[in-house]
C-alpha cells in the first residue's frame, strides 16, 4: 500500500500499461486512503468518486484493447478548486460559487483527460486563491500552516491520495506548500500553459503549476499541458523542441548553478541556512560547477510589483460580486479588493514597467548560468495557523514570469520538511528541470508519507 | 565567484527605497483615501495591509525606469517616463 501511495506517475502509468497492475486497483486505493484519513486531512473539496471509477474501467478495457490515451492512462489526479471541471463542482473555495458546476474542462484538464488522467476530485484552495488560510492542517503537524493557495493540491500529494495535482501560483501559491509539505512543485514559464477556465486572481500574475513526486513527473506534465491556447492570449508559440520528459533521460553535463545570495541569503532561517550548505556540499562533491549569484537591484521592488498587481487586478475580477455582496469575502481577500480599489493607476503602469525590467534583469545576469539555486522556504513550515506563509521566496520569480520548481530534500530537526527551489530563465524550462534532475539525483532524498497520511502510526 | 548583475542600468542608480518620512506621508495618503472610501473603522482593520501597499505604490513611484531604447537617446529624467 506504501509503495502505491508513494508511487510517482511515471511509474504508476508505466505499470498501468503494462498491465502489472490496473487503473481501477489504483484508483480505488487512492479513494480508500482518502476515505481513512480524509476526515483529519480535509485536502479535498469534492470528490467525483462514481466518475473516477467509472473512467477507470475505461481505461482498464482502452489497455486491454491494445489502446492508451497517453502518458498519464489510468493515473487518478487532483485537481484546484479554482480550476473548472466540467459537471464537477468547483467552488473556488467561496460561498459565491458553492453550487457552481462548470458545462466545460478547463483547458489544463481537457488536457490532463485527453493524456489518459482520471480526474478524482477538487482539492481545497485558499478562497479565490489568496491569503485567508483554509481549513486544510499541514498532514506533518497540524500546529503548522500547510502553505497555500493550492494547500489542497500539496497536502493530497504528500499523503499518498494522487501522484500529482493541479494548483496555480500568483505568489507562491504551488512552490510554498509544495515545500512546506515535502512534494515536488513545478512553475513553468508565463505563457506555456493555458488558463482558459481558471478563476482570475491576477492575470497579469496567474500561472497554472502542479505538484508531483519528481522532476520527471513533472517533466512529463509540462509535455502534456503547455501550448498555445487562441482563449488565453497571454499563452506563447513557443515550441520548446522534443519532449521534455524525454530529454530528461538524456545523460547531461553538470548544470551550472548561481547560488541566490543577498537579502534571501538572509532572511534565511539559521537551520535552514545550514541545510542548504549540505546540499551544495554534496552538489561540489558531484561535480557540480555552483557560484554565488548577486540579484539585480531591480528584484527589490519585485514583491512591490506584485502586491500592487494582485490588488488592483482583483479588484477588477470580483468588481461585480464584491458590489453585491462584500460579506461573502473571507478577511484577507475582501482587504485586498479594498485596497485594489484605491491604488492609482500610475502606481500599476509603473508596477508594469518594474516587472519588464526585473524579467529583462534576471535574463542577462543569469545567461551562463543553467538555473538559481536557493531554500525552498525561510524555514519550515511555521507555527502559525492565521497565515498560509511568507511569499518572499517565490512572489519576484512569479512576478517576472520565470519557471521555478521546488524539490524535497530533507526533514529539519522539528521533523518538518525542508527542500531547495531553482528558479530557471524564462522560456527555458527544460534546462531548468534538466538541472533539477540533477539536484534530485545528487541529493537522492527519498520522501516518506507525513504522519497523519498513516493513521495507524498517529 | 559572484556572478555579474546589470550594475549600469539607471534602476541601479536610483533604487526606489523610502526615507521614514516618504514613507509616512505614503501612508498617511493611502490611509486617507481609504477612510474616505470605506469609513475609519474599516480603514483602521485594514491597516496593516494598508501601509505595506501604500509603501510598495511609493518605492514604485520613486523608482526611475530607464527605457533601454531611450538611454543615451533623450535625456534622463524624460526618458525615465517614457513607456515602452
Amino acid at each position: 500500500m506504501t509503495d502505491l501511495a508513494l508511487a510517482s506517475v511515471t511509474r504508476l502509468a508505466q505499470l498501468i500499461r503494462e498491465g502489472e497492475i490496473s487503473s481501477l486497483e489504483v484508483t480505488r486505493t487512492a479513494l480508500e486512503r482518502i476515505k481513512r484519513t480524509e476526515a483529519e486531512l480535509q485536502a479535498w473539496e469534492t470528490l467525483a468518486s462514481e466518475d473516477a471509477i467509472a473512467q477507470a474501467r475505461s481505461a482498464d478495457a482502452e489497455v486491454a484493447s491494445g489502446s492508451v490515451l497517453g502518458p498519464l492512462h489510468g493515473v487518478p489526479v487532483g485537481i484546484k478548486d479554482i480550476i473548472s471541471t466540467q459537471g464537477i463542482r468547483t467552488s473556488m473555495g467561496s460561498p459565491i460559487y458553492a453550487d457552481n458546476i462548470p458545462t466545460q474542462d478547463a483547458a489544463v484538464v481537457a488536457r490532463l483527460k485527453g493524456a489518459g488522467a482520471i480526474v478524482l476530485g477538487k482539492t481545497v484552495t485558499t478562497q479565490f486563491a489568496t491569503s485567508d488560510p483554509p481549513r486544510t492542517p499541514n498532514p506533518w503537524n497540524p500546529a503548522c500552516t500547510p502553505g497555500g493557495s493550492s494547500t489542497g493540491s500539496a497536502v493530497a500529494v504528500a499523503s499518498g491520495h494522487v501522484p500529482m495535482a493541479l494548483g496555480t501560483q500568483t505568489g507562491g501559491s504551488v512552490n510554498r506548500p509544495a515545500t512546506y509539505n515535502g512534494v515536488t512543485g513545478f512553475k513553468p514559464t508565463y505563457g506555456l500553459v493555458s488558463r482558459r477556465g481558471v478563476y482570475p486572481l491576477s492575470w497579469t500574475l496567474d500561472t497554472v503549476g502542479w505538484m508531483a513526486r519528481t522532476v520527471l513527473d513533472a517533466a512529463v506534465l509540462l509535455d502534456v499541458l503547455r501550448g498555445h491556447d487562441p482563449a488565453d492570449p497571454s499563452t506563447v508559440r513557443s515550441d520548446q523542441g522534443r519532449s521534455s520528459a524525454a530529454s530528461l533521460s538524456d545523460p547531461a553535463e553538470p548544470p551550472r548553478l548561481g547560488i541566490v545570495s543577498g537579502d534571501i541569503e538572509m532572511a534565511t532561517s539559521t537551520e535552514m541556512q545550514a541545510h542548504m550548505f549540505e546540499v551544495i556540499e554534496l552538489l561540489r562533491q558531484g561535480g557540480q560547477w555552483v557560484e554565488l549569484f548577486d540579484l539585480p537591484i531591480s528584484y527589490l521592488y519585485s514583491r512591490d510589483a506584485n502586491n500592487v498587481f494582485q490588488a488592483v487586478e482583483m479588484a477588477e475580477v470580483h468588481r461585480a460580486n464584491f458590489a453585491e455582496r462584500p460579506d461573502d469575502f473571507a478577511p484577507k481577500a475582501r482587504a485586498k479588493i479594498e485596497i485594489g480599489q484605491l491604488v492609482p493607476a500610475t502606481a500599476y503602469a509603473q508596477a508594469h514597467r518594474l516587472r519588464r525590467q526585473f524579467r529583462r534583469d534576471m535574463d542577462e545576469s543569469m545567461a551562463s548560468l543553467d538555473a538559481l539555486i536557493m531554500p525552498g522556504a525561510i524555514g519550515p513550515a511555521p507555527s502559525d495557523l492565521t497565515t498560509t506563509g511568507d511569499p518572499a521566496f517565490y512572489a519576484p520569480w512569479t512576478t517576472a514570469g520565470l519557471p521555478t520548481i521546488s524539490i524535497p530534500t530533507g526533514l529539519s530537526r522539528s521533523g518538518m520538511p525542508i527542500g531547495v527551489q531553482l528558479i530557471g530563465r524564462g522560456h527555458d524550462d527544460l534546462r531548468l528541470l534538466h538541472a533539477a534532475r540533477w539536484v534530485e539525483e545528487q541529493v537522492a532524498y527519498q520522501p516518506v508519507l507525513p504522519p497523519m497520511a498513516e493513521p495507524s502510526r498517529s | 565567484m559572484t556572478a555579474s548583475s546589470n550594475r549600469t542600468d539607471e534602476t541601479m542608480k536610483h533604487p526606489g527605497d523610502l526615507t521614514e518620512e516618504e514613507r509616512n506621508t505614503a501612508q498617511d495618503r493611502f490611509l486617507a483615501a481609504a477612510i474616505e472610501a470605506w469609513g475609519k473603522d474599516r480603514a483602521a482593520s485594514i491597516e496593516l495591509a494598508l501601509n505595506e501597499t501604500a509603501a510598495a505604490i511609493a518605492r514604485l513611484g520613486k523608482l526611475a525606469l530607464l527605457e533601454r531604447r531611450c538611454a543615451g537617446v533623450l535625456p534622463a529624467r524624460d526618458a525615465s517616463r517614457l513607456q515602452s
